[in-house]
């Protein structure tokens, strides 16, 4: 931390950042209870390596780098794939429902392999640019911005309605999870 | 330089991050993507839609309900942590219901690891400091690395470049009654490559590295330097992982990861 700088702890940390921590861990790993877990774990890691904080300002994209690190690696241990066709194709875009139901929103990510749901959902929480995010993930910016379309066009079919005149959105589809 | 045609998704996923602020309106691309909606008609209908959907998805994301009484519980935990940092992070209990199950697994492993190591607990864990002290040190000075408890393997992505020959795996820090980690030099080689780039790997067990790196991946592990070095450090199953390439222009550390992540699409 640059001198003169106020010292944060980790309890100002949780003070300020626990929901949206949890929120970031509930739609990477999809559950509540992992959700927790993460929580609890990345502000262990936070305590350990909290010298590594340089800018207060900059507490949020560090705590969601944690947790990202953290839910992959706890992925990477439990072997879990998801099926997914890499040739797949989005239909034309559909029309926004009124309000997207989150539970639909969380099914639909939770097809999504990880090297596409990872930079969705640091996205949506708007705490990173698209160089923060290649940065963080350690690809080219054009390959952010190609999963990040790939991504969002999975959410747009899952989710969205046919047409302007379609009551009802269209049921997520569901695919199974395999261990390995 | 002239940049391609810009296509209409990559036209229409800027314009997106531009307005979710994940790119200034001025960043060279996002200028392009801007002359790209103006010249096409597609896009412009397009566009409004990909807004509303974005607004719309945005909101969905950040609406997950936060278990009551989250901060207090954490708090708790934290408060009975002790302040001053831990050698190797403390894996929480999975849930707060499975706490007691956890605490007596833990306590069982203890006695477990006690047992079968009576040296342990004497024993320094290895830091990236004394790594670094001894990464230049000579091979001569150095003995093949035996061990029966820990078998070094080398890190996933390296596997398909590198094997292991038994006896180019040293003991490392060199001088050791009972070393720490495992040594390997390596050397890759590529066509685009003037020369090769030289290194070694370093690796030790999670359990016996002070402060283990929170990258999981050499894809993810974040490239530092040191004199004549870059290095990263990574922690990949049971193993930390520690790279050092030898380093004239800064770039070789890059390069290699480059290269090796990238050939794999190759094969």
């Amino acid at each position: 931390m640059p001198d003169g700088a106020p010292a944060v702890t980790v309890a100002d940390l949780l003070h300020a950042h626990y929901a949206f921590v949890y929120r970031v861990a509930y739609r990477l790993s999809g559950s509540a209870a992992d959700a927790e877990d993460l929580t609890q774990q990345t502000y262990l890691q936070a305590q350990t390596h909290l010298s590594q904080l340089r800018e207060t300002s900059r507490s949020r994209p560090w705590l969601a780098s944690i947790v990202r690190n953290l839910f992959l690696r706890a992925r990477r241990r439990g072997g879990r794939a998801v099926a997914w066709n890499p040739d797949w194709e989005p239909a034309a875009d559909t029309e926004p429902p009124e309000k997207i139901d989150s539970e639909s929103l969380q099914a639909a990510i939770d097809e999504l392999p990880d090297e596409f749901r990872v930079p969705l959902v640091l996205f949506y929480f708007r705490e990173l640019s698209y160089k923060d995010i290649a940065a963080e993930l350690e690809i080219p910016l054009g390959t952010v911005m190609s999963r990040l379309a790939r991504a969002k066009a999975h959410l747009r079919e899952q989710l969205g309605t046919d047409d302007d005149d379609a009551p009802t959105k269209r049921p997520a589809r569901r695919v199974r999870e395999t261990r390995v | 330089m002239t940049r391609a045609a810009m296509p209409c998704w990559e036209a229409l996923e800027l314009l997106e991050g531009i307005d979710a602020g994940a790119i200034t309106a001025d960043d060279p691309l996002s200028i392009d993507a801007q002359r790209h909606l103006a010249e096409c008609a597609g896009c412009q209908k397009t566009l409004p839609r990909r807004l509303k959907w974005n607004a719309g998805l945005t909101a969905a994301f950040t609406a997950v309900d936060v278990p009551a009484e989250l901060e207090s519980r954490l708090a708790q935990q934290f408060a009975a942590v002790p302040s001053t940092p831990v050698v190797t992070p403390a894996a929480p209990s999975r849930s707060r219901r499975r706490g007691i199950i956890a605490a007596v697994t833990v306590a069982a492993l203890v006695l477990l690891v006690l047992w079968q190591q009576p040296w342990s607990s004497r024993e320094e864990l290895l830091t990236e400091r004394t790594v670094e002290a001894n990464i230049g040190c000579e091979l001569s000075q150095l003995t093949v690395y035996t061990s029966s408890r820990w078998q070094p393997e080398l890190p996933m992505s390296w596997r398909a470049f590198f094997e292991l020959r038994a006896d180019l795996v040293y003991a490392f820090p060199p001088e050791q009654s009972r070393p720490a980690a495992a040594l390997v030099p390596f050397s890759f080689s590529h066509p685009s490559l003037e020369r090769p780039i030289l290194g070694r790997l370093v690796m030790v067990p999670v359990s016996r590295f002070h402060d283990p790196p929170t990258a999981t991946d050499f894809s993810f592990a974040r490239i530092g330097y040191v004199a004549g070095y870059s290095h990263c450090a990574w922690t990949e199953g049971k193993w930390v992982y520690l790279c050092y390439v030898r380093s004239v222009g800064g770039a070789e550390m890059g390069d290699l990861r480059r290269l090796m992540l990238e050939s794999r699409n190759i094969l």
